[in-house]
């Protein structure tokens, strides 16, 4: 076995030993003991076991997964196309976008009807997407880039600060409770939208490893081998907006997972071939956001944090740790 | 010995949006002729070399690849019979140096890009070729910029094309491996019949490696020149057009005039 696959093997280890922990940690805490006598086929032993779990637990701690790998992967594929370790769905305004669509139809419409709030989240992160993608054209320097992101979510913020003022409380509550972030909020019904397309996402991002290969290289580069730019930038802006406004618009904006993931497997796999680091970025990202989440019940308390605030606690500090270790990129 | 032509050129402007940088290109590319393509900066040699990729579009006229059309070819066929380097500098790319040279593969693998045993062989061998084996395994940001320029040639190797357009390979390179560089682009076009434009600075050294000289002038106006012509002493001064030196024929190399005022 090579070090890679032991990697992986461990990887995965620790994701099934952090989803065990998702499910029983929290509010009520199920004694592990009892986790081993359901496996066995005893039953639990309190009768609203069987509920927290299958009915709440489970859903949270598969939308974690999910949302971890999805926004661990954009993050990757967004640092390989505009070539910046600073790139990441928040940083870029994405996650502010898809936020500004879904205060425009929380507050201003003050009403959700099937899908309205993914749809409304897609457009809002597309519309960032599509002026960054623009800007990159026009910018040689990934700073300008960065900065743009960082003043649109400005102006998006301000925008919904303008919507909030305006609106009444109950509604400004809601989206607020939404800005803060959870991996609560999806039951069954929600995860059978939500899971398919992630997965297709992360599939298809896969899929795209040659070609992002080759764009680590730099756009003449990568057409002088055969990649055609236009046509790969679409399938990027499409595929990075779908999968961030998808997970934004079930869990809230989520900070900074989306950034510090690919940095953390840089640091210990020692790889840059896509088709390996796009399957172990996934993994990571589940297994963080499950552990963000574990950490956000405060285990031994009764109070839950948001995990907006766990994330940035975590992922700002690491990226500033990486930044300063590494000098790989200038 | 007989001689293939790989690429013809009719009467092309290239630029960038449709404006033209250079205009009425016109010349015929065999196999096994190592080229220089001199002239001052900002005359378009590195517009040429991409229009000739196929990375810009052709403003007007028409290029031919081995007798057909360059427009008639795919982006991977084109990659399969031309291979680039480039001036953007690869120091900041996070990949191994191995990685890079594998893109090379790229054009002939589908799209998971899973390398035959042949294909490694090949990697290899142009990894061998360019004497970077050693580092194979090391970071490209960890290489110093003589090595990094070795992998890049690798990389344009491991295509396997019948064709090399290089942007100022030696811009930054010392003596030493200008020299080395040199010598093995001759190799490449004597043994294996490889043809090589290469843009450059470097007067001297294109005296003595080019078969032919592409030059642009002052005015953007594209000539092509024997070697042999340049060696006299007043066809260089008439290209160089500069008072702070002169081309001297007998040391084959410029002489600063340190009078000048």
């Amino acid at each position: 076995m090579n070090k890679t696959n032991f990697r992986v093997l461990l990887m995965t280890l620790f994701l099934v030993f952090i989803f065990i922990a998702d499910i029983l940690v929290g509010s009520v805490n199920i004694p592990l003991s009892d986790f081993f006598q359901y496996i066995k086929g005893n039953g639990w032993s309190h009768v609203s076991y069987e509920a927290i779990v299958f009915d709440y637990r489970i859903p949270k701690a598969l939308t974690a997964c999910f949302a971890g790998s999805a926004l661990a992967v954009s993050g990757l594929l967004m640092q390989s196309f505009f070539r910046n370790p600073l790139a990441g769905p928040y940083v870029l305004g994405i996650s502010s976008g898809a936020s500004f669509g879904v205060a425009l139809l929380l507050l201003l419409f003050s009403g959700t009807f099937l899908f309205s709030v993914p749809i409304a989240a897609c457009l809002g992160s597309l519309l960032v997407l599509v002026s960054m993608i623009w800007a990159s054209k026009r910018f040689r320097s990934s700073v300008s880039l960065l900065i743009l992101g960082l003043m649109i979510s400005y102006i998006t913020g301000a925008l919904v600060g303008v919507l909030q003022y305006f609106s009444k409380s109950e509604e400004i509550q809601s989206f607020v409770l939404w800005g803060l972030g959870s991996f609560a909020k999806t039951q069954w019904t929600d995860l059978q939208i939500m899971l398919p397309v992630l997965v297709l996402g992360l599939v298809f991002a896969y899929s795209r490893s040659k070609h992002l290969n080759s764009l680590l290289l730099g756009t003449s580069y990568a057409q002088s081998i055969g990649v055609s730019i236009k046509s790969i930038r679409r399938q990027l802006l499409y595929l990075v907006g779908v999968l961030v406004a998808w997970v934004t618009a079930y869990c809230g904006p989520i900070a900074f997972l989306g950034m510090a993931v690919p940095h953390l497997v840089r640091l210990w796999v020692d790889e840059s071939d896509h088709k390996i680091t796009i399957p172990l970025v996934a993994l990571t990202g589940a297994c963080v956001a499950l552990l963000c989440d574990v950490i956000a019940q405060v285990p031994g308390f009764t109070i839950i944090l948001p995990i907006n605030s766990i994330t940035s606690l975590f992922g700002a500090p690491f990226v500033i740790y990486y930044l300063l270790k590494k000098n790989r990129f200038a | 010995m007989h001689k293939d032509l790989y690429i013809s050129v009719e009467g092309v402007s290239v630029g960038y949006d449709a404006q033209a940088v250079l205009k009425d290109v016109s010349f015929n590319l065999y196999s096994g002729e190592l080229i220089c393509l001199l002239g001052a900066n900002g005359r378009g040699k590195s517009t040429l070399l991409k229009t000739l990729m196929g990375i810009l579009p052709i403003v007007t006229g028409e290029i031919q690849l081995k007798g057909k059309s360059l427009a008639s070819f795919s982006a991977e066929e084109k990659a399969k019979e031309m291979a680039v380097v480039l001036t953007d500098s690869l120091r900041d790319v996070s990949m191994k140096a191995k990685d890079v040279v594998v893109t090379g593969r790229y054009p002939y693998l589908s799209w998971n890009a899973r390398l035959n045993p042949e294909d490694e062989i090949i990697v290899q061998k142009s990894l061998t070729k360019v004497n970077a084996l050693d580092y194979a395994n090391r970071w490209m940001s960890d290489l110093s910029d003589g090595e990094r320029q070795r992998v890049v040639l690798a990389r344009a190797l491991a295509q396997q094309t019948d064709v090399l357009l290089l942007d100022e390979p030696t811009a930054f390179l010392d003596l030493a491996h200008t020299m080395e560089l040199s010598v093995l682009l001759k190799k490449f076009t004597r043994e294996e019949g490889k043809s090589i434009i290469m843009s450059s600075h470097d007067w001297a050294t294109a005296v003595q490696i080019a078969d032919r000289v592409f030059w642009i002038d002052e005015s953007s106006q594209f000539h092509i020149l024997e070697t042999e012509a340049l060696k006299n002493g007043d066809k260089m001064n008439e290209m160089l057009n500069s008072s702070y030196g002169k081309w001297d024929s007998d040391k084959g190399r410029f002489e600063i005039s340190m009078g000048h005022e």
